[in-house]
């Protein structure tokens, strides 16, 4: 991750001079363009070049994938090789054992947020982007948030479902259409309305960085759907038989 | 302290439509080995997960060292040591690791037998789990469940991958605790082992209690077979045992099916001239189908 940020920082300074390039993006249509990031992202600017190459997609790609396998290997998969089995034996609350599952994901999904937005910080001035610090910010919190519901879902899978390959099914399904509703929500106003209830929704990296205000509301959404799926985990685990 | 340490009143556990335990009373004295023997599906690892809160029950109750477990789940495991009927242990931890983490459940309880133990089953903790063989992986699981000297141990089958020597050490551990007036609940389908350690047995069969029985009078109705081959051919009456039933399997080869007293056998052989015998335990199936039929008998 930090290896690939900082790799795309090196390539802006020359493909910003590349005038082509922004004209290539430019013919785009409208459509193709929502597809990778949205029509309204100036490719020539930092912001824009990083949301298109990084933070829109890879980025979301990366930290996903080490979100679904942190919680299923938290339930399912401790279960599916037993050693969920031997811990509950033992006086821990089950409650519990999810919560410190989802407080250990918080925690390591705020490292691996600040180490994507600081890799991007740290080779900012090196390639002379001039990134602003509060853009990043923002970006971090909602990413992190953003993450944060994927893996609420993604535990609440891991303490229902029965093998780790439904966790990441569901996981993966979710983040896709998310993905193409949200696509399809930027398109289509017939879809707009449905595009509100995904993840996607409330990501825009583009407009994080360069807009002044805070997007208050993906983080509202995003801490509601977190704590929806948390609760939901702890009352499925705790209600649920344990067994190999 | 109860007097007694496991309580069950009709324990039922289905999963789905088919049951797994239907209606077990069972009652386990404190400070006692309590064998539970049952064939593969009997219904015994249901039961024992039912013991250490892992299943829900469908009905009935259990109560653990005087607490009720639908109310006191947490107060019963800081309580008990647990062998699961499969041994899978943490990967990628060490032996120490793994045995530091299971005693970080429980702070307030030392463990006081640790080192004890690893050198009396003479195991090496500084390896990871993923090299150990399936034998000390069974050790290792002995290891974290008695090291912290728990009220009540529940061991599911915990014999199955050890070797004579170490089953041997095994059962004296086991005996050493109930003599120090812990009580021990332990899952087998062997029934020579049970004989040599329990104080009484529970045998279950497709999900129901069929018997427990003092290990005493379990001994008196105990089954063997015995092949033995004749010198020369027997008069008829002389194959008439009181002790057996005698049947011939070929030539000067017979099959003896003894119930219980096997000294009387011996006596009755002796009036033959026997140039081979060779004695065996009745499978646990064997058994079943001996208290069966005496079940039936004792029906009007």
């Amino acid at each position: 991750m930090v290896v690939f940020g900082f790799l795309i920082s090196a390539l802006y300074p020359s493909l910003s001079k590349m005038t082509a390039f922004s004209q290539y993006w430019e013919q785009f249509p409208k459509n193709l363009k929502n597809l990778f990031g949205g029509s309204n992202v100036n490719i020539l600017t930092p912001e824009g070049f990083l949301t298109l190459e990084y933070y829109q997609m890879i980025l979301i790609i990366i930290l996903a994938a080490f979100t679904l396998g942190f919680t299923a290997s938290c339930i399912v998969k401790a279960r599916e090789n037993g050693t969920l089995e031997l811990i509950l034996a033992h006086p821990i609350e089950r409650w519990k054992y999810t919560l410190t599952s989802s407080v250990s994901l918080a925690t390591a999904l705020a490292g691996l947020s600040l180490l994507a937005v600081a890799t991007i910080m740290a080779a900012s001035p090196v390639f002379d982007m001039g990134i602003s610090f509060a853009g990043q910010l923002k970006l971090l919190v909602i990413l992190w948030f953003m993450m944060l519901a994927l893996g609420s879902i993604s535990l609440f899978a891991s303490a229902a479902f029965n093998s780790t390959g439904q966790v990441y099914g569901l996981g993966i399904g979710i983040l896709i259409a998310s993905y193409l509703i949200n696509y399809l929500g930027n398109n289509w106003s017939a879809f707009k309305f449905i595009d509100r209830a995904f993840l996607y929704h409330y990501y825009a990296p583009y407009s994080a960085m360069t807009e002044s205000g805070f997007p208050w509301a993906s983080l509202l959404y995003y801490a509601l759907v977190s704590v929806a799926f948390t609760t939901l985990a702890v009352i499925v685990l705790q209600r649920r038989d344990i067994s190999v | 302290m109860a007097d007694k340490a496991i309580e069950t009143h009709g324990l039922t556990k289905y999963y789905g439509k088919s049951p797994g335990v239907l209606n077990l009373d069972l009652e386990v004295n404190t400070g006692e080995i309590f064998g539970f023997l049952g064939p593969n599906g009997s219904g015994k690892t249901t039961t024992i997960r039912l013991l250490v809160s892992l299943l829900y029950p469908t009905s009935g109750s259990i109560r653990i060292l005087g607490y009720d477990i639908a109310c006191s789940s947490l107060d019963i495991r800081r309580r008990i040591g647990y062998i699961p009927g499969e041994v899978r242990l943490f990967q990628e931890l060490t032996g120490t690791e793994a045995l530091r983490l299971l005693e970080s459940f429980q702070p307030d309880r030392p463990s006081i037998f640790k080192d004890d133990l690893i050198q009396r089953f003479d195991f090496d903790p500084s390896r990871k789990i993923k090299q150990y063989s399936s034998g000390n992986k069974q050790k290792l699981a002995i290891i974290q469940a008695f090291m912290q000297d728990p009220e009540l141990l529940i061991l599911d089958e915990p014999t199955a991958t050890l070797d004579p020597l170490m089953r041997h050490l095994f059962y004296e551990l086991v005996k050493e605790f109930r003599d120090r007036g812990r009580t021990i609940f332990i899952s087998s389908h062997i029934l020579p082992e049970m004989e040599d350690t329990c104080d009484r047995v529970g045998i279950i069969r497709k999900g129901r209690l069929a018997t427990v029985e003092d290990v005493k009078s379990l001994e008196a109705k105990k089954l063997r077979h015995a092949e033995f081959v004749l010198t020369s051919e027997p008069m008829p009456e002389e194959l008439h045992f009181s002790s057996a039933k005698i049947s011939r399997i070929d030539g000067p080869r017979f099959r003896a099916d003894i119930s219980g007293d096997m000294d009387l056998f011996i006596k009755e052989l002796s009036r033959l001239q026997v140039s081979d015998l060779q004695v065996d335990h009745a499978s646990l199936e064997e058994v079943f189908l001996e208290f069966y039929r005496e079940e039936e008998n004792d029906q009007p």
